[in-house]
This record gives structure tokens, sequence and C-alpha cells, in this order.
């Protein structure tokens, strides 16, 4: 190994150590989120058979808040943090290679929040489908 | 001295008013508990005695836990013995049940801090609904979760109206099956309420008490004194509650509750026997501590001890032993428990009319441990019939009456053998009829022998009878016989009728409910009994759910609208507005509970006619599915998820592509081309610096050169390099990629670069802090043709004609060797040390080119070119020799031969092309891209994130 090479090396391993991390705990909150919408639409659809309107009304729009405008208002602060970390990536560095994966699980995380909230949204028009039978 | 005569008189009268408070004590204490409506039921045919209990569940009852917050932290019953009491209890009664072939039915409902969601759920765990109790499993396990007790609360009114809701459910059950519910609730709490009372006292609440004295559910309170001394003040409110005296009423022909108040939970385990024994239809008698006086006719005698020891004797009012320890017979039963430490001996006299007198046991007792009970008419019939009877006539089963008209039975007190009852021994005789129907019984008093009428109502199932002996020795002795006869009502033909459209088996068909959000409308019409009588006129009183398969729903779930034929609503109960013969009513039904199942009741309404006002009832039955309208569902939820996730979408497919652009600081950046040269070896020379031959020299940073962009740019030309950010086509998810190209060079970058692409490469969003080396693919990598010379000399010079040394020249494809010229860009933000930037990115760089092994990467690439151009050129060969070949051969051959060469030399072109694809970019790659952007590089799935700008060119982040 040359000497110079090892010189990059500690630099890297030295600078490593200062970078600025992405949001995790943003990650984390929309991931529950997402996770609890689908539990709560999961169990409105259970309880559909003994519950009354207004709870299938309150679970539908609760599940359907948690489960799609929850994640996607946290996509949209992660995405401008994560723009803001790179443009100042010069004065504050930043591990762009973890902030651009947590942007891509992220993603896929609001994904599963709109797939999951086909659940609420069918609980939230279950009373209406009842009532024009 | 008048003062003195005040005092005296005052002193007297409160000795007086103490004398009389003490002597009420034992007389309340001893007031018989309300078993008559019990014993009649008991009697009728498919009666069930159906038992609730309702248990505190309040941590109070349990010690305290270490760190416990507690004002005593000694429980009430740490040692759970109201479970053997309870057990005890409910095996007597199954016993009872059994003995009366009635059926027996157990449940339970815990309380404790009902309010809380959460303390209910724990409550509700242990909760047990309508449980057939003949089994012991069935009561094992009931017992054993009355035990429950981790409730911070005592909340009486969250427990009674849970009981109300289970009462509801059996009685209207027993009603449509066509039996009768004989209701009793032990109700056993060691404490004071932490609810309000006040709703058990009011009428029409859901735990008011006068709803279970109205249906004749006989409450009986068990009440362990709370240990602290506030709590057990609130508490003696318990008795006086259940009872009625200072909450709510008892009215005639409603059953009065009863309370046994206990230190201890063996003393209530003491105390419950007179309970047991009361609904036994055995009266107290009072014993001392070893004699006890029966009335004639005692067909049953209960003796219950504490702490007997062996070698006692029972002896009759002659002296003569009846039985003892040592000569058990069939007539004297013993039975102990050792849980609660009580012995019961169970005498049926030989001659009960001779019974009477003085009984005894020996040794004598404690009076406080001596208990004696004794019946005339139980439901133990063993050994043989010999208890009095009421005789009534007519008894034909069932006996036919005219709704609305005088029904008269003849009702005589008879001995076993038929012959008349004597009155002797007894005080008082009272021999009442009662129906459903009539608020009160009919009764007459004094006489064995009686005629009773009653008016029944087609309600009506069955009349009760019941005779009530005084004892002339103990007025508190109420001797109960009871009998029931059932009845066959025939309706008038003078009142008019409810009748409805469908009608099946004598019951109505209402119209099905749907759902719990749809409405059921059926049709009603009011009938004239007969056409030829006018007049009369009917009100409606109210619909009562009695059955219904979904839990916890039943009564009060169902809402029933009633209207005219023009619109105008009925008001239940209302006398004001009568309907009249011929009116059509429409009634609506809806329900705020969900569940499936069959539903079963009855519409209670009142007939007026010929100043004569009756009570009638008509069955209805009707279904509750939970049917949905799927392609409306369906529908709505498309449009739905178009709206609410569609739209989503298109925000952040319209978010990336607006944030598909350059990031640079400030919109500037520094830029700077160095050209330089790759070495066969692969090293990277720079030919502005000829002095640093060995490695690359750092270009200096004063050459560079500023560009600066839009905000919003996602193109820039840097001479012939061209970058690019491209925006993702369809799926948002992805993140834009950038793309910097040359058009006919190689490029390799900084940006995770590992080798040279031709035409392009990923580069950076940033755009700064990366570099690029480019160099021109035809020119350097492209084979190139050598010419090669060769003398042939002939084989003999002895040849007369051989022929002279010849030269030939052949030309023959060769790799492309030497260095290349190249040119590096070197982009770096354009303020701040751009000495140091330039620095860094000359380190990244020349890692960069190391990594990529140029050396061998280049004689690599040229090897390729030349392998692909010698692959082009041998198919072209193969191509013109077949081609000549064919042309002779079509002169020769059928054309039909013409075809197969040709697919041949498809074959051979196809081979050929396949090899040049694999010498091709991996643009080409075209993997599966559900929502492809058509410029990715390497689209792998709906979410490969390869390519992307943040995920270092191309390695992927998963």
């Amino acid at each position: 190994m040359s000497s110079e090479s090892l010189t990059f090396d500690e630099g890297f391993e030295g600078l490593e150590g200062q970078l600025q991390k992405p949001p995790y705990p943003l990650f984390y909150f929309g991931l529950s989120s997402v996770v609890i919408g689908i539990l709560t639409g999961l169990y409105g659809i259970l309880t559909s058979s003994s519950a009354s309107n207004a709870e299938e009304t309150i679970i539908g729009i609760i599940g359907y808040v948690l489960t799609a405008v929850v994640p996607i208002v946290l996509l949209q602060i992660i995405r401008a943090k994560h723009a803001s970390a790179l443009a100042s990536n010069q004065d504050e560095p930043y591990d762009i290679f973890a902030g651009g994966q947590m942007s891509s699980r992220y993603l896929k995380v609001v994904l599963l929040g709109l797939i999951g909230a086909a659940l609420p949204i069918w609980v939230f028009f279950l009373p209406i489908a009842e009532k024009l039978v | 001295m008048k003062t003195f005569k005040k005092a005296s008189a005052f002193s007297v009268a409160v000795l007086l008013a103490g004398i009389t408070t003490f002597a009420n004590v034992p007389s309340a204490q001893a007031e018989p508990i309300d078993v008559s409506y019990l014993q009649t039921c008991l009697k009728t045919e498919n009666a069930s005695l159906d038992v609730l209990v309702l248990m505190d569940s309040s941590k109070s009852l349990r010690d305290g836990k270490p760190g416990e917050p507690r004002k005593v932290p000694e429980g009430s019953d740490p040692g759970r013995k109201r479970g053997p009491i309870l057990k005890s209890s409910l095996n007597i009664l199954q016993k009872l049940a059994k003995e009366s072939n009635a059926d027996f039915n157990i449940s339970l409902r815990n309380f404790g801090k009902n309010s809380d969601p959460d303390e209910l759920e724990k409550l509700k765990k242990n909760w047990t609904p309508w449980t057939d109790g003949t089994s012991g499993n069935s009561i094992d396990e009931l017992v054993e979760n009355s035990l429950f007790d981790d409730s911070p609360g005592t909340q009486w009114a969250s427990g009674l109206a849970s009981a109300k809701s289970q009462f509801k459910k059996r009685i209207g059950e027993a009603q449509v099956d066509g039996g009768k519910s004989c209701p009793i609730m032990f109700w056993i709490t060691d404490g004071a309420p932490t609810d309000s009372t006040s709703p058990i006292c009011q009428d029409n609440t859901d735990s008011s008490l006068n709803w279970f004295r109205e249906n004749n559910i006989l409450v009986l309170g068990g009440l362990l004194m709370p240990l602290e001394e506030n709590e057990r003040r609130t508490a003696r409110d318990f008795k006086p509650l259940v009872e009625g005296e200072t909450c709510g009423r008892n009215e005639a022909g409603w059953t009065r509750g009863s309370v046994i108040e206990a230190n201890d939970v063996s003393d209530l385990a003491w105390r419950f026997v007179g309970l047991i024994a009361a609904i036994k239809n055995l009266v107290n008698l009072n014993g001392d501590n070893s004699t006890f006086n029966v009335d004639p006719s005692t067909s049953h005698i209960e003796i219950f001890t504490r702490r007997i020891s062996g070698g006692w004797q029972v002896k009759m009012p002659d002296g003569s032993e009846f039985c003892s320890s040592s000569n058990l017979t069939s007539r004297c039963r013993v039975q102990g428990d050792p849980v609660t430490g009580i012995t019961t001996i169970t005498v049926y006299p030989e001659r009960p009319i001779q019974a009477a007198g003085a009984w005894s046991i020996t040794p004598s007792l404690n009076s406080d441990d001596f208990l004696a009970y004794g019946g005339l008419d139980t439901p133990d019939k063993f050994p043989s019939d010999r208890a009095p009877r009421l005789s009534i006539t007519p008894n034909s089963n069932p006996v036919s009456a005219d709704e609305g008209k005088d029904s008269t039975f003849k009702v005589k007190l008879v001995n076993p053998d038929g012959s008349d009852f004597n009155l002797e021994g007894f005080a008082s005789i009272d021999i009442c009829a009662t129906i459903a129907s009539a608020p009160s019984p009919v009764c007459q008093r004094g006489k064995t022998s009686v005629s009773l009428t009653v008016q029944p109502n087609s309600s009506d199932k069955s009349v009760d009878f019941e005779a009530v002996l005084v004892s002339a020795r103990d007025s508190s002795r109420e001797y109960r016989i009871t009998e029931s006869v059932k009845i066959d009502v025939l309706l008038s033909g003078v009142f008019p009728r409810l009748v409805c459209e469908k009608e099946k088996d004598g019951q109505c068909l209402l119209s099905n409910l749907a759902n719990k959000n749809s409405k059921a409308v059926s049709k009603f019409k009011v009938e004239a009994a007969d056409p030829r009588v006018s007049g009369g006129e009917l009100y409606l009183k109210d619909f009562v759910v009695l059955a219904d398969d979904a839990s916890e729903r039943g009564d009060g779930h169902f809402f029933f609208q009633v209207t005219r034929s023009n619109g105008q609503l009925v008001n239940l109960n209302d006398p004001a507005q009568p309907l009249s013969p011929g009116e059509n009513l429409t009634v609506t039904v809806t329900t705020d509970k969900a569940g499936s199942g069959d539903i079963r009741g009855i519409i209670k309404y009142k007939v007026v006619a010929d100043g004569q006002e009756i009570e009638r009832q008509l069955s209805f039955t009707f279904s509750v599915s939970n049917a949905k309208n799927w392609p409306v569902l369906i529908a709505l939820m498309l449009i739905a998820y178009l709206l609410t996730v569609g739209l989503p979408y298109l925000y952040l497919l319209y978010s990336a592509r607006k944030n598909a652009h350059f990031i640079v600081p400030d919109n500037e950046f520094a830029y700077l081309e160095v050209p330089v040269t790759i070495t066969e070896g692969g090293k990277i020379v720079s030919l502005q610096d000829s002095t640093s031959s060995s490695a690359f020299a750092t270009p200096a940073h004063q050459n560079l050169r500023n560009g600066e962009l839009d905000e919003s740019a996602t193109e820039v030309d840097l001479g012939p390099v061209h970058f690019e950010v491209t925006a993702p086509k369809w799926n948002p998810f992805k993140n834009a990629s950038t793309i910097v190209s040359v058009a006919n060079n190689h490029i390799l970058t900084t940006y995770g670069g590992t080798e040279f692409l031709p035409g392009q490469g990923y580069f950076s969003q940033t755009l700064t802090g990366e570099a690029v080396i480019y160099f021109a693919s035809e020119e350097n990598l492209s084979p190139v043709m050598q010419s090669q010379e060769a003398s042939n000399e002939p084989e003999s010079k002895s040849l007369l004609f051989a022929a002279t040394a010849s030269a030939e020249s052949t030309e023959e494809l060769a790799k492309k060797s030497g260095a290349i010229p190249a040119t590096a860009l070197f982009i770096v933000p354009r303020y701040g040390n751009r000495k140091k930037s330039i620095d860094d990115l000359t380190m990244k760089f020349r890692n960069t080119c190391e990594g990529a092994n140029l050396g061998e990467h280049i004689a690599e690439l040229r090897t390729k070119e030349l392998d692909f151009v010698s692959a082009k050129i041998a198919a072209a060969t193969v191509a013109g020799a077949n081609e000549g070949k064919k042309k002779t051969e079509n002169e020769k051959k059928p054309k039909t031969e013409k075809a197969s060469k040709n697919e041949e030399v498809k074959e051979e072109s196809v081979v050929i092309e396949k090899e040049r694809s694999i010498f091709d970019s991996n643009s080409d790659k075209g993997g599966f891209d559900l929502f492809g952007d058509g410029k990715s590089q390497d689209s792998k799935g709906l979410f490969g994130d390869d390519g992307s700008s943040d995920s270092g060119s191309g390695k992927s982040l998963w």
C-alpha cells in the first residue's frame, strides 16, 4: 500500500465520522404512520360488522391520513432536507450515499402507504355502499 | 320537677326507641325473601332457572401489592373463598332446577371500573354468556372467571347495565321459545360504589333496579363489609338500595330484592345458607341452640351447622331419635362442605301432617352456628310425593279461555292424599291467581277452597296459583304452595286486531333488513275481528325485540317508525292516537348496530272496544344481514383511489420532474479542461506538465474557468461534453439521473465510474466535485490494418522451369496500440478554496483512474473492438462466398435449396449481430421497467434505483 493511498484512506475515515446523517427519525415516523394506518384499516374492516357509521367514517379518515397524507408530507420534507444537504455538502459534509439510500427506501414506504390506503378508503365507503343496497 | 319529668319522658322515649330499633334488627334480617314469583315460575311448563352472577372484581378483594396505593392493605377475600361459596350455591340451584324439571342456565358479569375501555376489556374476558349450567364444567369455569380481582373501581351502575342486557336477552329468548325464564341474580360486592347510584334508582335507565324488580328478577345481594370505615358507611346503603327502601320502589307483582351482609367471607357463606334455603321454598324455623318448632305438614327440614362434632342426634317432638350420626337413613341425609365448614342435615319426616312440634338436635350447638329451615312444598320430592298441593279445576292442558272474559278456577288446598288440608297450626291462608297481563293478583283469604276469576289476554300463557300459609307459631313463617295452569286464550270477536301483510305460522314476517344502513318497510292493517262488527280502536304500545342472533345488540338497538297511509307519524303508547279498523300502517325498521341474524319480537298493542280495554301482542320476525352494494362500493373505491391516491401520485410525479435539475451551489461552478495522454501502461500523463511523466499532476487552479447555469437548468454543455439531468417519466419514486455524454467518445467519470463507457456515463446532480475523462473511440480503439511481406523460394534449384524467388505482401487486421490522447474535465465549486477543491478532485480523479486499471482496461477495449471488426469481416466474407456459390448452384439446382441457404446466411448474420450486441454498451439491455422513463440506462424493475443520481452511479443501494 502506497503512502499516498494510506493518507487518503485515513483522511476518508476521518471525514466519515463527521458526515451529516440523513433524517432517519422522519423515515421511522413515516414507516410507523403507514403501518399504523394499515392496521387501522384492517381493524375497520374486521369490525365493520359491529361498528357504527360514525366509527367507520372516523377509522377511514384516520387510516387515510396515516397511510397516504403523512407519508407524502414527510417525503417532501425528506426530499427538501436531502436537496438542502446536497447543496451545502461542501460546507457541511453530508453522507450522500446514506441519504440517497434512505430516500430510496422511503419511496417504497410511501408506495406501501398508497397501496395500504385502499383499506381505510374501503372502510370509509362501507356505510354509503350499505345505504345503496 | 317539670324538667325532671320531661327528662324522664325523653329518656324513656329514647330507651323505647332504642329497644324498638334493636328489636327491629333481627326482624328485618328475618324478613322472608320474595320467592313468590320464582316458586310459581318453576312450576310452569318449559321453565328455566336462569342465574346470573354479578361479581365485584375490584382490587379491594385481594391484598395490596407492594407499592400499590391502598387505604387498607388487607383484601376482603384474599383467599378467594367466594369461589367455593358461589360454586356450592350454583350446585344447589342446579339440583333445584333438576328437581323442578326446569332448564338451568348460568351467566357471569364481572364489574369494576367498567367506564374505562381497557379495564372493561379485561373484565369482558371473564364474562360468561348464558350457558347450560347442568354440567359441572360450566359451573367450574364460571366460578373460576368470577374470581378476577384486579379492576380499579366498583361501578355498580355499569355492572347492573351489563346484567340487564343479559337478562333482556335471556327473558326474550325464553319467551320466543314458548318457555318462561325464572331469573335470579347474585350480586356480590365488597365495597362502596365508585360511580353514582342515581341511575340505579331511576326508571328507564340501563341500570334501573326497578327494571329488575318489574321483570321479577330475584336480586340477592351479598355484601362483604369493607374494612375501611368511610367505605363501610357508604356500603351500608347497599341493603336498603337493593331491597327498594331508599332506591326505586316495589310494586305489587314485582319481586323484591334481598341482601345479606357479612363482615368476612366465612360469615357470607353462612348467611348464604338462608338465601339458598329460601329459593328452595324453605322458611327459617328460628331455632335456638338445639331445638326448633316445626309446623304441621312440614315435609322437608334442613339443619345447617358449623363446627359440629361427631356423635350428633336428631330427635322428634316425642323425644325419640329420628336419626343420628351413627344411624343415617334414607330420610336423613348428611352433607358436609369442607371449604365453608357447613354441615347440612336434611330430614324428611315420615308423616308430615304429624311432624308438628319441637324437634331437637344434641349435643346443643352455639346458636350462631345453628340454622333450621322447613318447608311444606319443596321441589325435592324425595322420598315420595308427600307435600300438600293445590288442586285446580279445570286443569285440562291447556285450559281454553276467552280473551277479555272471565275465566273462573276452583282452587283447593289438599293434603298429598287429596283430603282437605287442615288449617290447624296456621294463622292465615291466602290463595291467589296471577296472570302476566294483570298488574296484581286475584286473592281470597281464610279458606282452603276458593273460586278465583281472571280475565286473560291473548298474551297470557298460564295462570299461576299460590297459597300462602302463615304459621300460627311465628308470623314470619310464610309457607308457599304453588301451581300453574297452562291456558289457551281464544281471540275475541269483538276487538279489532292488527294484521300484517305477510304471515307464517302465526308470526308476522317483516321485511328483512339488508344492513345497518338500510331500512326495511313492512305493511300492517287494522282489521275488524268480524266484518259485521264495527267500532273499536287500538293503539300501539311498544315493539319489543325478544331475541337477536347478533351478540350485544338486541332490544334497544332497533327503531320502529310507524306511519299512517297519509304519512302521519304514529306515536307509540299514545292513547290519543287511536287506530281504527281499515287503517293501513307502514312500519319502517332500522338499526344502529351491524350484525347478521334472525330477530324475533312482539308488537304490544291495546285494543279498546265496548268500554273494555285489553292488551294484545303480535309476534314478528325478520332477519338482518350485512349486504353491501358491491359494484357501488368498488366504483366508489376506485374513484376515491383515483382522487386520493392518483392526485398524490400526480403531485409526486410533478415534484419529481420539477426537482430534476442540477443542484449546484449558488448555480455557479468552475471547470478546467486538461489535455492528457493515457499511456500504453494505463497512466494518465498531463501534456501541460512534461516534467511529471510518472503521475498526473494537479492542474493549476488559476486556469479554472467560471460557468453558471439557471436554477432549474437540466442540461449544460462544456465544450463537447454534454451534461443532462433526466427526470423520471412515469415513476415518481425513481430519482432523476444525470448523464454526461460526448459523441463518439469513450467516457470515464469519477462519479463511481470504473470503466470507460461508449458515448455516455453517469454523473452527479450536483455537477461540481466530479471529473470526467474522454477520448475519441474510433481513433483510439479501432483496429488497424498491418502489411506483412512474405518471400517464397522454389523447392529445388535443379528444376528447369523453377520459378524465381517472389515477394508477397498481405494485409492483416491488428489491435490498436499506443498512447491515447484524451481530455480530462474537472468541475469544482466556483467559490471557496478552489485550490483545495481541485486538489481533492485530482486525488479523486487519480484514484478513479487507478481503480479502473486503465492499462488492462484499454487493452481489453481494443481487443474487443478487434474481435468485433474481425467477426464482421468474417461474416461479410462468408456472405460473399455464399453469394457466389449460390449463383452457380442456382443455375443447377431448383430454387427450393436456395431458400435453405438463405436461412443459413441469415443465421450467421444473427450470430454476428449477437456478438456485436455483446460488445455494445449496456444502454440496450432493455430490462423490465414498469415506470421506465425511457432514458434510463438500466431500468431493472418497478423501483430499481440503479442509475439514480444519488446512488453512487450505478451502485445498488439495496
